[in-house]
């Protein structure tokens, strides 16, 4: 299992079209960093909106690297699915689209342990993937910004978390979010098995996760309690709830805490569950599969 | 002892039945042409044999071992190049080599890589990518990932597709050394029967996923049954005249336009010699092994059918 996933790891990066993924991501954290250096108290302005002529907002506080990557991880963590996509929806059907997939299956390993390697490739490519977004949202943006207490906006109010309290929570949220885009990458691995060219499964993959995030984001009371729950986008997202803190009585963020753990610990175990089960149907479907590519 | 026994197996595609009750053996040893028409039933068999396909029926024995049971155990004595050799065109020759032997569970070392790759003309471009390559030398390079874990069975479909006269010529002399030098078992699929009578020991045709004709190419080639069309201007008149003549024995049927004949080669002359002294006029005289003739009727049925339905 170990040899087959080194093979298919070699694979995925010496391919040209991985590191695309990895350009990219680059070059839209580098572009909002700019964007927040030079303007930043624009940005800051506009998420405190009305508060901003009742408070002395220390804009200069505000404006450090904690702060930008959460605006980072705002903006992008709903579009790297389309970056994982590229690689996961590539993995089956790119191999039968190039030939390679009937030479590949009539060697003697399962067709189980190879679609095992496969989708752990892809799991380290995701995880790689979130250490890049990590580097430069976190670690670029602290050497840029420096570091202070982190401002959040949260509905109608305005949370502040100490800045010696703030590392652990980017941690958190890293690790759910390799969770959250590990869900689209075995959505892609599974669009990936029916398909005999990958453009196929990755549009089919950031067309669901494009519908599925505005069912999520839509403000209807019927798909509230029946569709909304139940999609895998609705808990995406819940990685933010790491820095929402329980509050004391005075309403002052109390260090360590986190105000819904439940809630983050529920959305876990339904993208895993998620993965699983596409996971699952996607070795179950390739097993029975005639191979005609 | 039989290498390769497939008994009764059949596959389905919805409708279409592209493998019909198929059986046949392969022997160690033989180099085992499969011969048929595009869409005969050659590739999916193939693919049924190196368990790509599901068989709807039937039941395949590779090294007396059953396909399905142990199906690792079975694949680790099989190379294969299937169609075109698509290989990894990002990865050099040497990666792509290695990569798959890797997958066949052989332990090989580099040296061994290099001699694989020197023995099929590619050492010199171990390193360039595949995608560099010209269809010949992809060929050659799919031959290489085919032996490196020195297989028994070696399985060839269609391998001449896409190549120029040399690179035919050279597949045949490899498949031929293949077997005569380093005693493997080769099963070689092909829609052109030329190809098929230069290397194969035994073959077997398939038409529509039915067994047509199996045999030593030696029987099916035999010049003792040579086929001997006589097209003349009456044949319902010809065989009244030949009626009580020894050559009946040798006639076979009658047809609209000719009569045909299955004798040894070297009666040729003296059947010729005999329809002109019975005054019958023959407008012309083919002579075919009865593997060719047998061949050719099918591949000028579906012709035939072709030209209408085009």
């Amino acid at each position: 299992m170990w040899q087959l996933l080194q093979i298919e790891l070699l694979k995925i990066f010496r391919k040209p079209r991985t590191y695309i993924s990895f350009g990219a991501i680059a070059a839209m954290v580098i572009i909002i960093q700019i964007a927040l250096k030079f303007d930043g108290r624009s940005y800051i302005e506009f998420i405190v909106g009305g508060l901003k002529d009742s408070l002395d907002i220390p804009y200069t506080h505000i404006l450090n690297g904690y702060f930008v990557c959460f605006v980072i991880l705002n903006l992008l963590l709903i579009h790297i699915p389309l970056l994982i996509a590229l690689v996961a929806g590539d993995s089956i059907a790119g191999e039968a689209n190039m030939g390679t997939l009937r030479l590949i299956a009539s060697k003697p390993v399962s067709r189980t342990e190879l679609m095992l390697a496969k989708f752990m490739a892809t799991l380290v490519y995701t995880a790689l993937l979130l250490i890049w977004l990590a580097f430069l949202s976190l670690l670029l943006s602290i050497l840029i910004f420096g570091t202070n207490d982190i401002l959040i906006a949260r509905n109608d109010a305005l949370e502040i978390i100490r800045a010696n309290d703030v590392m652990w929570r980017y941690m958190a949220a890293f690790a759910f979010a390799t969770l959250a885009l590990t869900t689209v990458a075995a959505l892609a691995f599974l669009l990936s098995v029916f398909a005999e060219n990958s453009i196929g499964p990755i549009v089919s993959t950031i067309s669901i996760v494009i519908v599925f995030t505005i069912l999520s984001e839509m403000q209807i009371p019927l798909y509230d309690r029946t569709v909304k729950p139940y999609l895998f986008t609705s808990h995406m997202l819940a990685w933010k709830g790491f820095f929402y803190s329980k509050t004391d009585a005075g309403g002052t963020a109390i260090p360590g805490t986190i105000e819904n753990i439940r809630a983050i610990g529920k959305s876990s175990l339904i993208l895993v569950l998620y993965i699983f089960g596409f996971v699952y149907t996607a070795i179950a479907v390739f097993n029975k599969k005639d191979i005609l590519s | 002892m039989p290498l390769v026994t497939v008994s009764h197996l059949s596959k389905k595609f919805s409708t279409h039945t592209a493998v019909d009750d198929l059986s046949f053996t392969v022997n160690e040893g033989d180099v085992y042409g499969f011969l048929g028409q595009n869409g005969a039933g050659k590739s999916t068999t193939i693919r049924m044999l190196l368990t790509l396909v599901k068989p709807t029926k039937g039941h395949i024995e590779l090294f007396g071992m059953d396909l399905c049971k142990e199906r690792k155990k079975i694949l680790r004595q099989v190379g294969a190049v299937i169609e075109k050799p698509d290989l990894y065109k990002y990865l050099s020759a040497f990666e792509n080599l290695s990569l798959f032997a890797r997958m066949s569970g052989s332990k090989i070392n580099k040296k061994e890589l290099e001699t694989q790759l020197e023995m099929v003309g590619l050492a010199d471009r171990a390193g360039d990518k595949v995608k560099t390559f010209s269809q010949g030398m992809k060929q050659r390079l799919g031959i290489a990932v085919a032996l490196i874990h020195n297989p028994r069975l070696i399985i060839l479909d269609e391998p001449t597709n896409g190549l120029d006269p040399q690179g035919i010529a050279d597949m045949r002399n490899l498949i031929l050394h293949l077997s005569r030098h380093l005693n493997k078992t080769v099963i070689v699929s092909s829609h052109l029967l030329y190809e098929i009578e230069q290397i194969s020991t035994r073959m077997l045709i398939i038409d529509e996923g039915k067994k047509k004709v199996e045999g030593t190419v030696a029987s099916l080639m035999d010049p003792a049954k040579t086929l001997v069309e006589a097209e003349v201007s009456d044949p319902k008149a010809a065989v009244l005249l030949m009626d009580g003549s020894e050559w009946c024995i040798y006639l076979k049927k009658a047809t609209s336009q000719a009569l045909i004949f299955e004798l040894p080669k070297e009666l040729i002359p003296a059947l010729n010699r005999e329809l002109v002294l019975r005054q019958i006029n023959v407008l012309s005289l083919q002579a075919k092994t009865s593997l060719e003739a047998y061949f050719l009727s099918l591949t000028r049925s579906k012709q035939h059918v072709a030209a209408f339905t085009n």
